[in-house]
This record gives C-alpha cells, sequence and structure tokens, in this order.
C-alpha cells in the first residue's frame, strides 16, 4: 500500500514538473491543470496548519497568487511540490504575522479596502468523492491538539508523504529537527486517536487564543 | 470511539486531501491576466553572481598587495594542503547554499547550514593547531593583547571586505525564493565569504603564529557566518520590497 502511494506520488511530481514547465512557457491551461492537481494537497495541508477551512481557502488561492508572480524562480525539470508546500507555509506565517499586526485594515480615508467580487457564474463545481465527514473531524481533532512544530512535520511526513529532507526544506529546519518533531508528534497523535473523549475543538477559538500569543 | 490506527489509509487520506477545493478566485484569475512566458532560474547563474561579487576585493588585494615575505621558506606540501582546506571550507558551503539538491527548486538550507558550521570549526582549528612559521622569517604578533589585536582587526576587516557584497549579491539573488528561514542560508554564504578571505590571506598575509591565523583568519569565518545569518533575512526583505 505504501509502495502504490509512493509510485503515485512520484507520478504526480513528475506529472507536477512537466505541467510547470509548460506554466512557465506561458501556457494557460498548464495553469489549471496543476492548479486542479496540486491545489487539494495543498488546501489539505494549509486546513492542517490553521484549523479553519475558509482561512485555508484563502490562503491557497494567495499561494497560487505567489506561485504565479514567483515563477521565474522555478528550475526547469525540478519537482515544484515541495516548492510550493514551501510558499504555502511561508505565506500561512506572512499572514498570521499581519493579523497580528493589524486586525482591520483601512485605506488612508478612513474606509474598508475594496473586496473583488465573488464569481457566481452559476456553474456547478466539478464532482468529488467526498471523504468521511466523522473520519476528517476526529484526526484534526487529534491534529489540533498537537503542538504547533509537530503538526507541522506530522503533517507534511506523515499526511503529505515528504520525505524529512524535503519537509526540512519547506519548514526552513533541520533533518533531525524534523525526525523529531515527526516522531513525537506521530506518537501523541496516535494517543490521541486511541483516546475515548476526543472532542472536536473549537477552531476560530483557538486561531484567536494562538493569535493573542504571537 | 473505536481504536482506528493512525496508519488507517482512510484517515490519512481524509487528512492529505479533506474535500474538493474552491475553484481560482477573482484574484488568482486577475493575477493571471499577464501569462507571459519566463525565464527560469538557473542556479548556476546565482552561484557565479555571487562568487563574483565576493571575489571582487580578495582579487584587487592579490593584484595590490604584495605576497607574504616567507612563502619560499614555507614547506610546499603544507602550503599547498591548508590552500586546499580553505579552498573546501569556501566551496562546499558555497554549492550547498545556493544549489539544490538533484529534482528539487529550492537550496536544502539545513544541510548548507551545517557545512557552515563544520567549515568555521575546520578553519579555525586548522590555523590554531596546523599553522607552521618559517623561523625567522615569519612575522609572529606579540601575544599581548595590545600587540594582538589591531592585527587581529586587520584580518577581520580584510574579510569583511569581501563577505559584505557577498551577502549584497545573495540577498538579490534569493530575495524572491520564499524560503521559510534565510538565517540558514545567510551562514554558509558569511562563512563563505570569510573563508575565501582566509584563502587569499594564506598567499598574502605576512603574520603567522597558530593565534593570529586561528582567531584573526578562521574567525573571519565565524563573523562572517554570523553576520550572514542576522543579515540576510534584513537584507533580501529590504532588496525585495516593492518600490
Amino acid at each position: 500500500m505504501l509502495a502504490e502511494r509512493r509510485s503515485e506520488d512520484e507520478d504526480c511530481c513528475a506529472q507536477a514538473a512537466a505541467l510547470m514547465s509548460r506554466y512557465c512557457d506561458g501556457d494557460r491551461r498548464a495553469f489549471d491543470e496543476l492548479y486542479a492537481t496540486l491545489a487539494p494537497r495543498i488546501l489539505g495541508y494549509l486546513t492542517g496548519l490553521v484549523r479553519e477551512r475558509a482561512t485555508a481557502e484563502d490562503l491557497l488561492q494567495l499561494t497560487f497568487i505567489k506561485l504565479h508572480q514567483h515563477r521565474d524562480v522555478y528550475i526547469r525539470g525540478a519537482n515544484p511540490v515541495p516548492w510550493l508546500y514551501t510558499i504555502a507555509h511561508r505565506t500561512c506565517l506572512d499572514e498570521l504575522r499581519r493579523r497580528r499586526r493589524s486586525r482591520v485594515r483601512v485605506s488612508p480615508d478612513g474606509n474598508l479596502p475594496h473586496e473583488p467580487a465573488v464569481d457566481i457564474s452559476g456553474a456547478a463545481e466539478p464532482a468529488h468523492e467526498e471523504p468521511d465527514e466523522q473520519t476528517i473531524a476526529r484526526g484534526m481533532a487529534a491534529l489540533a491538539g498537537l503542538p504547533e512544530t509537530q503538526r507541522q512535520a506530522v503533517l507534511l511526513t506523515k499526511i503529505h508523504g515528504h520525505s524529512t529532507a524535503e519537509a526540512a526544506s519547506i519548514l526552513g529546519t533541520t533533518v533531525g529537527a524534523i525526525k523529531v518533531r515527526a516522531h513525537r508528534g506521530y506518537v501523541a497523535l496516535r494517543h490521541r486517536l486511541r483516546g475515548d473523549d476526543l472532542a472536536v475543538p473549537n477552531a476560530s477559538a483557538d486561531i484567536a487564543r494562538e493569535q493573542a500569543a504571537l | 470511539m473505536s481504536t482506528t490506527p493512525l496508519d488507517d489509509t482512510d484517515l490519512l487520506h481524509a487528512l492529505r486531501e479533506p474535500g474538493p477545493p474552491p475553484p481560482a478566485s477573482p484574484a488568482l484569475l486577475a493575477s493571471l491576466d499577464d501569462m507571459k512566458p519566463v525565464r527560469t532560474r538557473v542556479p548556476l547563474r546565482t552561484l557565479l553572481l555571487v562568487l563574483a561579487a565576493g571575489c571582487v576585493y580578495p582579487v584587487a588585494a592579490l593584484a595590490l598587495y604584495p605576497l607574504r615575505r616567507d612563502l619560499s621558506a614555507l614547506p610546499p606540501a603544507w602550503l599547498i594542503a591548508v590552500a586546499l582546506v580553505w579552498l573546501a571550507g569556501f566551496t562546499i558551503p558555497l554549492v550547498l547554499a545556493l544549489v539544490p539538491r538533484r529534482h528539487q527548486v529550492l537550496p536544502d538550507a539545513g544541510r548548507a547550514l551545517r557545512a557552515a558550521v563544520l567549515a568555521a570549526l575546520t578553519l579555525v582549528l586548522t590555523g590554531l593547531l596546523f599553522t607552521v612559521d618559517a623561523p625567522g622569517v615569519t612575522i609572529l604578533p606579540r601575544t599581548r593583547w595590545a600587540g594582538f589585536l589591531p592585527l587581529w582587526w586587520h584580518c577581520v576587516s580584510f574579510s569583511l571586505k569581501a563577505t559584505v557584497p557577498m551577502l549584497v549579491a545573495a540577498s538579490i539573488a534569493l530575495r524572491r525564493m520564499t524560503v521559510v528561514n534565510l538565517s540558514y542560508l545567510g551562514a554558509p554564504i558569511g562563512a563563505v565569504g570569510g573563508a575565501l578571505s582566509g584563502l587569499t590571506l594564506h598567499g598574502l598575509c605576512p603574520y603567522g603564529g597558530g593565534a593570529h591565523v586561528g582567531l584573526a583568519h578562521g574567525g573571519g569565518v565565524v563573523i562572517g557566518a554570523v553576520l550572514g545569518a542576522l543579515w540576510l533575512p534584513v537584507l533580501a526583505r529590504v532588496s525585495g520590497r516593492p518600490r
């Protein structure tokens, strides 16, 4: 099963590298395919980090905007997936810092900034097999209880299947630190998943507490 | 609640992709309007740019100042061996800090940091323990602080003149790379500036003695690494700020 998943990941990386090269050549369809391929995984990572779906969706959009702005940094033939995770992680950190600095942003004349209108074309969203919500809630609750650094390491290595070297590169730390954090987080996660009275925490309250601590 | 083990594939998959992503937002779609082909990065070009910035002062110094006067009196094998150690201390962290592993976009910052620490330690210890002097020809600095410190500062400031341009060039090259922890790349680049100067001083500095070579020439590597770790994130932020 693990080998199967690894082979799937390798295929995905090769496909992503090819798409990224076409995207850098100015192919708009390649971007759409790249978004369709990688956005679910990046969204999963961001949801695990911020524990709030709406915030994670905003960060996902920002991540892809940054990818577009910095696409000249890409090296042809390289695997763009760990890099995209790094951009997502950095975007998440920047956003948390920005929120800490200013709760409400107003223009010099005192008005709220203009928000772009939501696209309501009426087209149906693509069909997707929904995972069991109870399973997600249980896993998310267990993840939410982990310390920040352990949660990041577990998300990247155990859930998103990155190597410890890739995870270290994404988080900007050493392989040794990732190994320790991932192991401790994994053990704690197992304990939590085996617990009988695991309650789903209030994500908004949790984030507010975290921001206050920052 | 059940006691399902964590390696349950459904749970891992559910956490990995907890639902479909939203369609691209209007802001993202608007940013895609300028879809033009771009010239992608070539790491070797970045490496050469940073190296060129670091080489300006040492090359000028080699052209302007005479070689150390005890050069012909020192054992050639020692001269070559120590030069190779300085060369390795300069090339390995530079390559690791700027050239990503195969099929990766970003350099491995942790590996580059480890290389910088190892290089700094090796170069300080090489200077302290393996310095050879030619009796009567090599000038030995006084062991008192008053005699030692001015010469220490002279060689450390030589290192800084190579390190600072390197850090500025690296900050320009790395400012758009969205690395999470730029300090981890700043330390090796700063250490490289110190090691490049140390290699130059190996051929220029007329002063000998393990204490001078270890603490002034090797110290330049340590000071460069610390400066790089502290300054590179700041310089990258300043040079990457939209005008």
